[in-house]
């Protein structure tokens, strides 16, 4: 009789006690991946910061160079040597007190028990112990292992110092009555000596400990992130180009080609530091940019068919510049008066140098800042048009148009870029700030499609105040 | 080893204490992985990324509830997240397949093998639902959510995973019947 089931019921009862092992490759596999991944966790890191340290490195041999000779001055190290030596000498005076303290020690305790002795014979049994404790002193001195013992010996005078001083003193008192006026003289004098230089040793070793102390202190009150000002006077190459192919002297200049040319940059930026991730600065630097076309011809006319955006510094036939091949174009007939080519020996090339003060506003956010810092750099500049000129080179040949008179007298750039930093000390740090900045509004005439960019490397020191 | 120090011994990431708890629990998370695959080789696949999961984050396991349980969690979730992604091909007015209850079949002792085999032929949601619903006893609603879909969906996936198994193990009861 075969039995109707629910299909539910069917597959419940049958999967109920399921189990299958799977095959021993997977346990190896999940061995594999575990590993890895512990591999993993170790590697990005490096590759992250492998390159920063490579270079840092390379700038740190080069920087401890010519910067630690000025900076090392007051370094611990020195005085822990000082301290050294102090201690060394302090332990040197223990030694030939306890020397002194054991000269006489001998001679008192031999004493006390042979008071009678004493009172017989004093003088000579005095000189005679001092004798042999001298000859004992000479002897271990002459020891090789002089130092360990000493040291040894000096800890054990000075935990004992204070008994044996009074045993001295006893001594003494006892020697006093043997009516013998040498020897207590003598053992008061090495009393009052041990006394003193023991004193002495203490005030030198607490002086150390003090010297130590405030250095300390003086380390500790400079750590104390007070320096919030930074001012850092910088200089690098800057690369000028565009993100498009227009041209910035004249649209028939567009399909030709153009190079942007490495020029450079230098200011001093002030920063504020607000907290120890993020500072905001801003500064004065001066910035020159400049960059060629080429792909033209040139040619002697009227200022009235030359470059419209040039404002020719002077009157009459100027040297014109147009794109390859339209020279001819240029109508030299009538009253503009006629076009002559020049010839030239090399590839001519018409070019732009603009020079502008920059003035950033920039935010800057530190990654990592430990001795090696990285930080993360945003903002923008306001440029002020310095001056600029266009000029002609060919070969030997080179003369200058006129001023462009496209350019903003005021413009601004967004601002983006790495900061990468070395601190040789508290005060000092040195940078190396790759930053791209694109330029907004260059052009007074919206129509020219040139959206010049420059990017530039920026180092320099930086002095925390 | 007690379970507990097994556990501790992975929290450490013991790879000794990783292969003992593996030797111990694989066999049973296969078997959960199986019903939720497509087939052999995928579950094993599946099982590997749960074990890879299981150890990362042991350390997430406070100890409340059973180990076994958190343990077949993480691997349901391992392979609902692989399938989830894949969509069901043809699944257009899915909602209004009418759930059938009533789906009687006669038992003919029907092997285990192939029940399996059957179940992962199944379309993935189908599979997903069915096995989540019959095998393992979630309720819809929580099915819905963990798949994203309707509880409407669900019912319907689970009608229809039901139906094409009925089909499956009526042809294979005629086939041996036939012998």
């Amino acid at each position: 009789m075969k039995e109707k089931k629910h299909i539910d019921q069917l597959f419940k009862e049958s999967f109920k006690n399921f189990e299958a092992s799977p095959s021993p490759q997977v346990w190896e596999n999940i061995q594999a991946k575990l590993k890895e991944e512990e591999d993993r966790k170790v590697i990005p890191l490096w590759i992250k910061l492998g390159g920063v340290a490579a270079l840092l490195a390379l700038l740190l041999t080069v920087g401890n160079s010519v910067f630690n000779p000025s900076l090392n001055n007051d370094t611990p190290t020195i005085t822990e040597e000082n301290t050294n030596i102090e201690t060394q000498e302090t332990e040197n005076n223990i030694i030939t007190n306890g020397n002194e303290i054991e000269k006489v020690e001998i001679a008192a305790e031999d004493k006390i028990p042979n008071k009678d002795a004493v009172k017989n014979s004093s003088d000579n049994k005095i000189k005679k112990e001092t004798n042999i404790s001298e000859s004992e002193i000479a002897y271990e001195n002459d020891t090789k292992n002089i130092s360990d013992k000493n040291e040894n010996r000096s800890e054990n005078i000075i935990k004992g110092s204070e008994d044996k001083t009074s045993n001295i003193s006893e001594a003494v008192a006892n020697v006093k009555t043997v009516d013998n006026k040498n020897i207590p003289s003598e053992i008061e004098k090495t009393d009052t000596e041990v006394a003193v230089s023991e004193e002495e040793n203490k005030r030198s070793i607490y002086d150390a400990i003090e010297e130590t102390n405030s250095e300390e202190a003086v380390a500790i009150v400079n750590s104390k992130p007070d320096n919030r000002w930074e001012i850092t006077p910088n200089v690098g190459p800057v690369y000028y180009n565009s993100l498009s192919e227009g041209s910035s002297i004249d649209p028939s200049f567009s399909d030709n080609p153009k190079s942007g040319d490495l020029n450079i940059t230098y200011g001093v930026l002030v920063s504020y530091n607000l907290n120890s991730r993020f500072s905001v600065r801003s500064g004065l630097s001066n910035v020159n940019l400049s960059y060629s076309t080429t792909g033209i011809e040139l040619g002697n006319g009227p200022v009235s068919v030359a470059l419209k955006s040039v404002d020719y510094s002077k009157r009459g036939d100027v040297l014109i510049a147009v794109d390859s091949g339209t020279l001819a174009d240029l109508n030299p007939e009538g009253e503009f008066g006629n076009v002559v080519p020049k010839s030239t020996s090399g590839e001519p090339s018409l070019n732009q140098n603009i020079s502008y003060y920059e003035i950033p506003l920039e935010l800057k956010y530190a990654l990592l800042n430990n001795k090696f810092g990285v930080n993360l750099i945003g903002g923008f500049s306001t440029l002020l048009l310095d001056n600029n000129e266009v000029f002609v080179e060919a070969g030997d040949f080179n003369e200058t148009l006129g001023e462009a008179n496209n350019l903003s007298t005021m413009s601004f750039t967004t601002n983006i870029g790495l900061g990468l930093n070395y601190s040789f000390s508290k005060k000092l740090m040195f940078n190396i700030e790759p930053m791209f900045k694109y330029q907004l509004n260059p052009y007074t005439d919206s129509s020219v499609d040139f959206k010049p960019y420059y990017i530039g490397i920026y180092s320099g020191l930086s002095f925390k105040f | 080893m007690t379970l507990e120090e097994l556990i501790l011994s992975c929290k450490k990431q013991n790879l000794k204490g990783q292969e003992e708890l593996y030797k111990k629990f694989s066999s049973t998370l296969f078997s959960v992985s199986l019903k939720y695959s497509r087939s052999y080789h995928e579950a094993e696949d599946n099982l590997q990324d749960a074990f890879i999961t299981i150890f990362k984050s042991i350390e997430q396991f406070k100890g409340k509830g059973s180990f076994e349980g958190w343990m077949k969690r993480i691997t349901v979730n391992t392979v609902l997240q692989k399938y989830r992604k894949q969509r069901v091909f043809n699944l257009s007015n899915e909602e209004q397949i009418k759930e059938e209850v009533e789906i009687e079949i006669e038992d003919n002792n029907v092997p285990l093998d192939f029940l399996l085999k059957i179940v992962q032929e199944l379309p993935d949601r189908y599979r997903l639902v069915f096995t989540l619903y019959v095998l393992d006893g979630y309720p819809h609603k929580e099915i819905s959510e963990e798949m994203g879909i309707s509880v409407g969906t669900s019912k319907s996936n689970l009608a229809r995973a039901r139906k094409i198994l009925q089909t499956k193990i009526e042809n294979y009861n005629r086939e041996i019947e036939s012998r």
